[in-house]
């Protein structure tokens, strides 16, 4: 073969190669986007939904469930984590523990009622359940906010009392936070759906009966997907409501369950790289749409999130990066 | 927006036991609660009724079901002036059935061949495009609509005052629920569509044209979607995003009494109807959340809600 072949089979193949590449793309990209006319806070806000859109693939693209509510787990984390900051003033990362916690908690006691419906109907008890906590979110007013939001989120220091304290106030500085939980969350993917758990996933996806009669425990399995996936939702809520020091009811709406979804699809669903491309395709059009796409002075962003969701269905459901990559 | 509407009332706090205690639950108001719980609970059977006579025959959750409710309520406004209210009882759902036709025909039928879970990606994209849309053609201000002069104001049956304008949508409701349920058992086509909800293959084995069948039960629900428009407006106001606050409740009225299921839908629709009236009477901020805990009670005690048609969707 000819070097360059050689050169492209190794990037198609290894992994080591690929997730070293991924990394220091994500360590540049601050550096990289003010070329294309971004920021620190968009780099941020791709790499938090990043991280979102690659859980999320987890259940939809390896195990072929399609949830409609996992926003919900984004916000329930953001918020409770919020909540617990604010008023007992603990540690940041104690904090976000708490919040991945009770997300996970949340998800695994919603997970054993539904996770023996399939399909469609599967979707609509996550959107069913979603809604609840969206409610809760903008109704509790007392508690949460209401539809104010909860305000004051602090971000000052991470660090473990008595063996280091960073400060992540400033953006720079929080990207590279983030940038971190970015990198471990895509190893821990990659092992994961590499592993033997993530060919089960697959043998499922493909064909729920045979892994069945196989002897394997299905439902066990699908549970621990969506279990998965939203611990992967909790951690970018945390990190979202650090960011915006914010957080809003319309997190936890199910529009914002469909973003994930077709951040999923356009990237590239059962692809490992995929999500993550189509979650800062996404982000970056919002904020494109939003400056450029004004009708009479007002936005019409779920019109052009609509019609691109129309048209990936419709003309490209193997997404972005599918058009390159066979799904795994 | 007034009395049983509930959306946008959440000041209270979320919960406080004074609120409960100093209660006070008259007969009259319960009457009366009962009667506007009745009136939202037939409005959310008939959105339900047509999503899950979809959904049991197609396999399809139809997202776009709240946007063609709203595009009902739109039409409304639009021919108010030139038709009155009567007529455009008949003529938004003739219109918004047409384009639920064409919707089925031109989206939603490529897709037959792939995961149902495309179809519900491609509707959910449809009701965000629709409701942009209708907030491009007619502002994002709310409407108020007021009923019609005869059904305007309240009136005394004895024991407490009603709005006669809930009766009318009780009553009229009642009518076309009627209908659709004559359709269902009476007609050929009612019993090839109940044929096809529990064996779809044999159904096509005896060469019936299901395509043709999926695209008339598509435009059927979305004409009582735009029924339920119509008849909500006074009552609820009109807004760009009233489709997508119907289509959750309505979701919820399905599972509630099972996939693909009439009866089911009308005993779903009237349960929450009436539990959301009595929440806003009792403790308001609550009753957008009361909703979601009694699908999870009803899930617990019957998986497949209350009445669920075995092995569909399963």
């Amino acid at each position: 073969m000819s070097a360059p072949r050689v050169w492209f089979e190794t990037i198609k193949t290894n992994a080591y190669f690929q997730l070293t590449i991924l990394s220091i793309i994500v360590l540049l990209w601050p550096y990289i986007i003010p070329f294309i006319g971004g920021y620190d806070g968009l780099a941020i806000e791709m790499v938090i939904f990043a991280i979102f859109a690659m859980g999320f693939n987890i259940l939809l693209g390896y195990t072929g469930i399609l949830s409609f509510g996992h926003a919900a787990f984004f916000g329930l984390a953001g918020y409770s984590m919020g909540l617990i900051l604010i008023h007992l003033k603990i540690p940041i990362l104690l904090g976000m523990l708490f919040g991945i916690a009770l997300a996970t908690v949340t998800a695994i006691l919603i997970g054993f009622l539904i996770i023996r419906k399939t399909g469609i109907y599967f979707a609509m008890l996550t959107i069913a359940f979603g809604q609840m906590f969206f409610f809760i979110a903008s109704r509790w007013k007392d508690f949460t906010g209401g539809e104010d939001g909860l305000t004051g989120i602090p971000r000052n220091v991470i660090g473990i009392p008595g063996l280091f304290s960073i400060s992540i106030f400033e953006s720079r500085r929080f990207y590279y936070f983030i940038a971190v939980v970015f990198i471990i969350a895509a190893i821990v993917k990659y092992k994961l759906i590499h592993s033997h758990f993530g060919q089960v996933l697959k043998t499922i996806r493909e064909n729920e009966t045979r892994a069945q009669m196989v002897g394997y425990n299905v439902q066990r399995y699908k549970l621990l997907s969506f279990i998965i996936s939203s611990i992967y939702a909790a951690v970018a809520g945390t990190l979202y409501g650090l960011f915006l020091n914010y957080m809003f009811p319309q997190t936890l709406d199910w529009i914002r369950s469909g973003d994930v979804v077709i951040m999923t699809l356009v990237g590239g669903m059962g692809t490992f790289f995929g999500p993550i491309i189509g979650a800062g395709v996404i982000v970056a059009l919002r904020v494109l749409i939003s400056i450029y796409a004004k009708i009479k002075g007002m936005v019409y962003w779920q019109f052009f999130m609509g019609i691109i969701f129309l048209a990936f269905v419709l003309f490209f459901p193997k997404g972005i990066w599918g058009f390159f990559q066979k799904r795994e | 927006m007034e009395g049983i509407c509930s959306f946008d009332d959440g000041t209270g706090p979320f919960f406080s036991w004074r609120s409960v205690m100093h209660l006070n639950l008259t007969f009259p108001v319960i009457i009366t609660q009962l009667v506007n719980g009745f009136a939202l609970g037939m409005l959310f059977t008939l959105m339900a009724v047509g999503l899950t006579i979809i959904l049991g025959l197609m396999r399809v959750i139809n997202f776009a079901h709240g946007v063609l409710y709203a595009l009902g309520a739109y039409t409304l406004i639009t021919l108010q002036k030139i038709f009155g209210f009567w007529p455009i009882l008949a003529i938004a759902p003739a219109c918004v059935g047409i384009l639920g036709l064409a919707i089925e025909a031109s989206m939603i039928r490529p897709l037959y061949k792939r995961d149902p879970l495309y179809t519900l990606l491609l509707t959910f994209g449809l009701a965000l495009v629709i409701e942009d849309v209708i907030r491009l053609i007619w502002g994002d201000v709310p409407y108020p609509m007021a009923a019609p002069q005869v059904l305007s104001g309240v009136v005394n049956i004895g024991v407490a005052y009603f709005s006669k304008y809930r009766i009318f949508v009780i009553l009229f409701t009642t009518v076309v629920l009627f209908g659709v349920w004559l359709l269902l058992e009476k007609t050929q086509l009612g019993k090839t569509i109940l044929a096809g909800t529990f064996d779809r293959e044999m159904v096509v084995i005896l060469g019936i044209k299901i395509d043709l069948l999926f695209t008339l039960v598509f435009g059927i629900g979305a004409g009582l979607a735009a029924v339920a428009g119509v008849l909500a407006s006074p009552i609820r106001g009109i807004f760009p995003p009233m489709g997508i606050d119907i289509i959750m409740p309505s979701f919820v009225v399905v599972i509630i009494g099972g996939m693909g299921s009439f009866w089911g839908a009308v005993i779903g629709g009237l349960l929450v109807g009436i539990v959301k009236s009595f929440t806003v009477e009792i403790y308001s901020p609550m009753a957008d959340v009361i909703v979601y805990f009694l699908l999870a009670i009803v899930l617990l005690i019957r998986p497949r809600g209350i009445s669920g048609i075995e092995g569909l969707l399963e």
